[in-house]
């Protein structure tokens, strides 16, 4: 009989460095196929070859791994109940694990494909050559229905993420991937499971690469699993996209682009250096020019595999550092690739303007000649390309004339650039771009013939294109190319239609001001007329300024709400897209009055971002109806996280009108710009000193229109006049052609032997008017909380205001200010003339009052307005804002704002030219946006 | 939901006793000591002891009553044998191995002394009915076996029947699939000079299937009658030899040269790499022209030994394709390959991988010591330095590098200084040093799985090529072990002795 032998000698450990995991369900004769392709695989190391039988309800399926595992030392033969490819190959994974303690990667083998003989060998030692790559995937070449697909391009997780999963599950991958834990996903019964997988170990930072000569054979009959996933994919996507949120953030996306695909390439001038870059501020590839003209000729040959930035900019460094300086740089690129995707060339020019910043766009023609030499030159790769394959020259040699043949849109970017900035480089950006040309044409790698030679079918998208894969992907085009700091820090966006010197601008500014020293990163965009009119205590303020530069409505839309005109998303005119890609990269957008950019907000929200809105005013309509922003914050409610007001009266209404109070935040206006502690005593000193019989000094700053209550100021200016008062008037103001009041106001004061005096928007000429006025009137018909009482105040200058809006939360009647609480005009007239002559009557009280304002305009301060709005953003950011900042003792009794290390850096407030044409853009605004409101009939939308 | 599993990683119990009851068939006993069971029994098959779960794995005690954990079910459980007085604790096993996925519960049988013979009759009952299961599936899979042929018998026919009407009516394509035309310079190098010994390599842009015949053109010729162009055309994914030219230079001609296949080639698409080398003409290479620069790296023409590339430029090359699976047709002008296709069988020469010679280390340390390394991969000239000591023999080693099927293992073999005396060199294959040492001995002769190439002396400048057979093949990886010594013993300086090209001839 046949014994056992005993004392037998003991063998060598099996110890694998690959595992292959092969799940069988129902593919219980293919199976074998793919046992005989891993135990021929010819290699210099011990291979495990682990069948998962998943609960298989074919017992042929069974006898085949049982056979196998009897035969051959190194076939496993496993059974669990049925739970789904994903828990068969995590079931394999973790026996791997458990007993082979030199294993280095595992392979998965679905049952029904096969590897070629060398397979493993080689991929192995790919993966081990570099330690940045973590797995190793194939090309696709299928057999049955046959198909060879090219997957051979640089791994791209934004490739990978937006297009298709590109990694197949038959792909290696490193121990060190499992040993963080990445596994597939067992409730992902339905397919691409694999995609989750990849997905997961791009979360943890790994990095995936392809073998184009991998010898994977992937089995495609005419019905099959990974085709029911199709049928469903859209499902499953949806789960995936919600599962790894963070990895489809549009962040997240734009820094794969600018590490992978970077879309743009900044060509040097005489340097022969090329940059390539998303976002120029980051750290970036560059390489020579030799370089670049391979990769280009690469791209042109191979372009699903190669590729270059697909638009490519001839600036210097130095004028693209100018520009960062200005925070435009980003903006800039943004409207060259909106115009370069429409126009052959776009010419970039600066002009110098230290009163403001800003953007023009026009189109070159007979009439509107490029005024001098471009700056910088942006194209699309797709003309230079085409300019490269020409044999002729004089079409773009053009572009050194006043008008080139190409149609050539110049965009002239204004602002405080330095004089050095401005200067002209050795060599022009034309010649550059003309030199880049033609270093392509001479290259030998200019192919005649453009045969390709990747025999494999194309399936991936063009490689010089993934940027409009981050655009589907996103929803927006062109998308900001605006990528995170290094330190993350919490990124507001404050969106403005204008940027004047108006109250809702300076309430805005005030805020970003203060949520910058909290530590956010903030950001001004401005949708309407593409200037900016430099404040100087700003400077600094905002990390980038960014113009829309486009025809876009601030007003109106098709649909109506409660008697308003509104855009929609879907609307033509809402240009999705474009305001999608505009915003794109925030964290958080504060609206601050832009009405038709509500239509977007939902969207935005939808991709994480926190959506907020500021409220002022209500407005009123020329018949007299409650209109504007009010209304429309009701209309678009659901979409805000949190709604901003500036008084406790807009609180109570939007709360009476049914927006619950969790979402409502009152931050309390304060004085617009700092005011040091010295410069004030000095004034309200000079204030206590003032002789009694000096005669009282009555000040009104603001636009002259029915709005300020213009008609009531102007009778109790005449009647006082006519009454002898000892009263000194300054009017302070734009004139506001009115024609029911019968012409200009500025004439009508001129007549009763006023003078009006233009409008000051500096704090120093501000703190001038109100040093010289005892008394500030506001006469007005409506009013949000206006800061012209607050900034008044903290001088000791009297306000005289009639109780409108959230007005009588700033002055406590004949404390420190007195309120006239009638609706009438006759009373609201004679009870100011009343008031101003009582205050020029009697000394004691105006000193008594003044004191009492000054207490109380003195006390505001931003940071304790805000601070609300912080706790908020830490709440929902936890990580992103410093602590230390919260932990700071408050000053509660702070008279001065606190003067940011920015703001000492400030270009003197002399440089800014008062008297330009569109100072007041208040008035340029009005206009359209009555027209705009049609069914309103709106008066006036702004504070 | 997503209701994904966490998990722990990496559990600290592995023990390969755990494996071995995933390798072969086992009884369970329940209930009974190890050593209340016959002897007889226990030589005969593996018994183990069910002793309970914990943490869902199962616990197992073997003879000496070492425990075991196991996460997975045993492969094949021929019976379980319990004690009926545990009657009912078999639930626990059986519960164990259903959650495992196993449908059909293994058989329950009671022991009782005196009944041996019963319990021996159930378990050949069991054996005699998986004996019956087995005939009947080899019965089956001849029977399939010979439907495949019969439908290989007439396909076959129908298709000599539509290759002798084609070759009738003259209808056989040959058609140019891809051209890269040759550019000239006047500063342009000699790529074949250029190159190390094994040559250049060039991937082609066109897949396998269907490829006729490679064209490669000569701006000039050289005039060595005796010298030779060997080409290979090999495919990437499987680094397999499809087929091989040896041509005398004197055959060549200025211009376009077709190396002309034995068939065109079928089955799945490849990637086709071809290697150009000239053996014998080393002071006067023909000048192999180059195609216009190549911005894709990969289709730059590289050096075949470690493949970089050598220039910016492609090689200028034509494809030519015809009908897959046959012959080319009479009328194209073609240099015939030097053997038949082996593609589908046959012996297949490959080239042992760079990155294995890597791992080549001394295995005799205990013997000899140098202050330097006395094996020496050296990867760019795909060879491994062996230097022999005074007296005595090096023995270098490369684990587990030989696969099965293998029927000769072959490396040339040089002393590469002219200053050095003879050195022998031999190769072993065999699975350990303990074994290779005898052959290298010369004390004994090789068993089954195991090569020796016998001492072969080389002079300083002599190129020889040594080979070990294996004799008999058996199913496992072998060591590779290569050993040089001094043909006379004494002085060693110089001894710069190297392996060079070592290749593996695979059956299949």
């Amino acid at each position: 009989m046949d014994q056992l032998p005993s004392g037998e000698e003991p063998e060598p450990r099996f110890s694998p460095k690959v595992a292959v995991i092969i799940p069988a369900y129902k593919h219980s004769v293919l199976l074998a196929e793919a046992i005989e392709s891993a135990l021929a695989q010819q290699a210099p190391f011990e291979i495990a070859v682990l069948v998962i039988d998943d609960g298989c309800p074919f017992p042929e399926t069974g006898e085949i791994g049982r056979t196998y595992a009897m035969a051959h030392s190194n076939v496993f033969y496993l059974r669990k109940a049925n739970g789904g490819l994903s828990s068969a190959r995590n079931y394999g994974i973790e026996f791997a694990l458990r007993n082979f303690d030199g294993i280095e990667a595992v392979y998965f083998l679905d049952a029904d494909n096969r590897i070629t003989s060398t397979a493993l060998r080689d991929i192995l030692a790919f993966m081990k050559a570099d330690d940045k790559v973590d797995w190793v995937y194939p090309n696709i070449d299928k057999f049955g229905i046959e198909w060879n697909g090219n997957y051979t391009t640089q791994y791209s997780r934004l490739l990978h993420l937006t297009f298709d999963n590109i990694c197949e599950a038959g792909s290696l991958v490193s121990r060190r991937m499992l040993d963080a834990g990445i596994r597939f996903d067992e409730s992902m019964t339905s397919g691409f499971e694999d995609w989750d997988f990849w997905l997961q170990a791009i979360g943890r930072g790994f990095l995936g690469a392809n073998y184009p000569f991998f010898g994977f054979e992937y089995r495609q009959r005419a019905e099959s699993m990974l085709r029911d996933s199709n049928r469903t994919r859209e499902g499953i996507l949806t789960y995936i996209r919600q599962k790894h949120k963070k990895l489809f953030a549009t962040e997240t996306l734009l820094t794969w682009e600018h590490q992978e695909a970077p879309r743009y390439a900044a060509i040097g001038m005489g340097a022969y250096a090329v940059d390539m870059f998303t976002d120029p501020t980051v750290d970036h590839a560059k390489c020579s020019l030799e370089d670049f003209v391979t990769r280009f000729w690469a791209a042109k040959t191979e372009p699903e595999t190669f590729g270059v930035p697909p638009f490519m900019l001839w600036m210097t460094a130095a004028h693209r550092e100018a520009l960062t300086r200005l925070g435009l740089i980003h903006n800039l690129l943004w409207l060259s690739e909106r115009i370069a995707e429409k126009h052959h060339f776009v010419a970039i020019r600066f002009e110098r303007n230290n009163a403001r910043m800003g953007i023009d766009i026009r189109t070159i023609n007979d009439g509107e000649p490029l005024a001098d030499k471009p700056f910088g030159w942006m194209c699309t790769f797709d003309i230079f390309s085409t300019c490269a394959d020409d044999t002729s020259d004089d079409w773009i040699r053009s572009l050194h004339k006043a008008v080139p043949s190409p149609n050539v849109v110049e965009i002239v970017v204004s602002g405080p650039f330095t004089a050095r900035e401005m200067q002209s480089t050795a060599l022009s950006s034309t010649n550059a771009l003309l030199a880049t040309l033609g270093a392509l044409r001479d290259s030998g790698y200019r192919s005649k013939t453009r045969n390709r030679w990747l025999w494999r079918s194309v399936y991936f998208p063009n490689r010089s294109r993934y940027f409009e894969l981050l655009r589907h992907a996103v929803g927006a085009r062109p998308v900001m190319p605006r990528l995170p700091q290094a330190s993350n820090p919490l990124r507001v966006g404050f969106l403005l239609p204008i940027a004047s010197f108006g109250g809702v601008e300076k309430v805005a500014y005030a805020v970003a001001n203060t949520l910058k020293n909290a530590g956010c990163e903030v950001h001004l965009f401005l949708f309407g007329k593409a200037i900016y009119n430099r404040v100087p205590e700003n400077d600094g303020v905002f990390k980038s300024v960014n113009f829309l530069s486009d025809d876009y409505p601030l007003w109106g839309g098709p649909n109506k709400f409660a008697g308003h005109d509104l855009m929609m998303g879907h609307d033509e005119a809402a240009k999705a897209e474009q305001i999608m890609g505009f915003l794109a990269g925030l964290d958080v957008v504060i609206n601050n009055q832009v009405a038709p950019v509500n239509a977007l907000l939902g969207d935005l929200r939808r991709r994480g971002v926190k959506v907020l809105n500021y409220v002022h005013v209500l407005d009123k309509s020329r018949m007299g109806r409650d209109a504007g922003h009010p209304y429309l914050t009701l209309a678009f409610e659901h979409v805000y996280d949190a709604i901003l007001t500036c008084s406790n009266d807009m609180v109570e209404w939007l709360h009476g009108m049914g927006v619950p109070i969790a979402k409502l935040t009152h931050i309390q206006n304060a004085a617009s710009y700092a005011l040091a502690a010295k410069e004030r005593d000095t004034i309200l000193s000079a204030r206590r000193i003032k002789s009694q019989r000096d005669k009282l000094n009555v000040l009104f700053l603001g636009r002259l229109d029915a709005q300020k209550g213009i008609e009531r100021l102007f009778a109790s200016v005449r009647d006082l006049r006519e009454r002898g008062e000892p009263v000194d008037w300054k009017i302070i103001g734009s004139d506001v052609m009115d024609a029911g009041a019968g012409g200009s106001w500025k004439d009508r004061f001129a007549e009763i032997g006023v003078q009006v005096e233009p409008p000051v928007y500096s704090s120093r000429h501000l703190n001038k008017a109100f040093a010289w006025a005892d008394v500030v009137v506001l006469p007005s018909r409506w009013e949000g909380a206006p800061l012209t009482i607050i900034e008044a105040q903290r001088l000791g200058c009297v306000p005289i205001a009639t109780a409108v809006g959230a007005v009588d939360e700033l002055i406590d009647h004949a404390v420190d200010g007195l309120l006239i609480r009638s609706e009438d005009d006759t009373v609201i007239i004679r009870e100011l003339t009343e008031a101003i002559s009582a205050l020029a009557a009697d000394h004691d009280a105006l000193q008594r009052l003044s004191e009492a304002a000054a207490i109380r305009g003195g006390a505001l301060a931003w940071e304790e307005s805000v601070s609300p709005l912080v706790k908020q953003l830490k709440a929902w950011f936890p990580d992103r804002l410093p602590q230390s900042v919260e932990q700071a003792p408050k000053v509660l009794e702070q008279t001065v704002v606190p003067i940011s290390t920015s703001r000492i850096h400030r270009v003197d407030v002399e440089a800014i030219d008062e008297d330009q044409e569109d100072r007041n853009e208040i008035t340029e605004i009005r206009p359209l946006q009555i027209a705009a409101a049609g069914s309103a009939n709106m008066n006036n939308l702004r504070n | 939901m997503t209701v994904q599993t966490s998990y722990k990683l990496s559990p600290a119990t592995k023990s390969s006793k755990n494996i071995d009851l995933l390798k072969e068939p086992i009884l369970l006993r329940l209930g009974i000591e190890h050593d209340d069971l016959p002897s007889e029994l226990s030589n005969a098959v593996k018994i183990l002891g069910f002793e309970g779960v914990k943490d869902e794995a199962a616990i197992f005690s073997d003879a000496t009553g070492g425990k075991t954990e196991a996460f997975e079910a045993p492969l094949c459980i021929l019976a379980v044998l319990l004690n009926p007085a545990h009657r009912g604790r078999e639930k626990r096993l059986l519960d164990w191995l259903k959650g495992r996925g196993i449908i059909e519960e293994p058989v329950i049988l009671e022991w009782r002394t005196g009944k041996e013979m019963e319990t021996a009759g159930v378990l050949i009952r069991k054996l005699s009915g998986m004996l019956v299961s087995d005939a009947r599936r080899m019965v089956k899979s001849n029977r399939e076996l010979l439907a495949l042929r019969t439908l290989n018998d007439n396909l076959q026919n129908r298709f000599a029947t539509v290759e002798s009407f084609i070759d009738r009516k003259g209808m056989q394509p040959f058609e140019l699939a891809f051209s890269n035309e040759p550019v000239t310079s006047s500063s342009r190098s000699n790529v074949l000079a250029d190159a190390s010994f094994d040559g250049v390599s060039q991937v082609l842009p066109v897949a396998s299937a269907g490829v006729s015949a490679i064209a490669i053109h000569f701006d000039r010729l050289s005039h060595r009658d005796d010298a030779t162009l060997n080409a290979q055309l090999v495919t990437m994914e499987d680094m397999a030899i499809v087929e091989s030219w040896v041509i005398p230079l004197g055959k060549l001609k200025h211009g376009w040269n077709y190396l002309g296949l034995s068939r065109t080639l079928a089955g799945l698409r490849r990637t086709l790499n071809l290697r150009v080398q000239v053996d014998g003409a080393d002071d006067e290479l023909p000048l192999l022209s180059l195609g216009g620069l190549q911005p894709l790296e990969m289709f730059q023409v590289r050096d075949a030994a470690n493949d970089v590339p050598l220039l910016k430029n492609s090689l200028a090359i034509q494809v030519w394709c015809g009908m897959p699976g046959v012959v080319l047709p009479s009328w194209a002008n073609y240099l015939p390959a030097q053997s038949e296709k082996v593609r589908e069988g046959g012996f297949r020469e490959m080239p042992l991988a760079s990155g294995i010679l890597d791992l080549a280390t001394l295995a005799n340390t205990n013997e000899i010591s140098f202050e330097f390394a006395a094996i020496l991969p050296l990867p760019e000239e795909k060879a491994v330095g062996c230097h022999p000591p005074s007296t005595g023999m090096t023995i270098g080693q490369i684990p587990a590098a030989c696969p099965p099927k293998i029927l000769r293992i072959s490396s040339d073999v040089v002393v590469d200084n002219e200053e050095s005396q003879d050195v022998e060199f031999a190769i072993v294959v065999a699975a350990s040093l303990e074994n290779a040492r005898p052959l290298f001995a010369e004390q004994r002769t090789v068993d089954p799985g195991e090569g020796f190439s016998g001492w072969v002396s080389i002079a300083p400048g002599e190129n020889n090529r040594i080979s070990a057979f294996i004799n008999d093949q058996i199913g496992v990886w072998q060591n590779i072990y290569f050993a040089t010594r001094m043909t006379t013993p004494g002085d060693n300086s110089f001894a710069w002795a190297k392996f060079r090209n070592v290749s593996l001839m695979v059956n299949g």
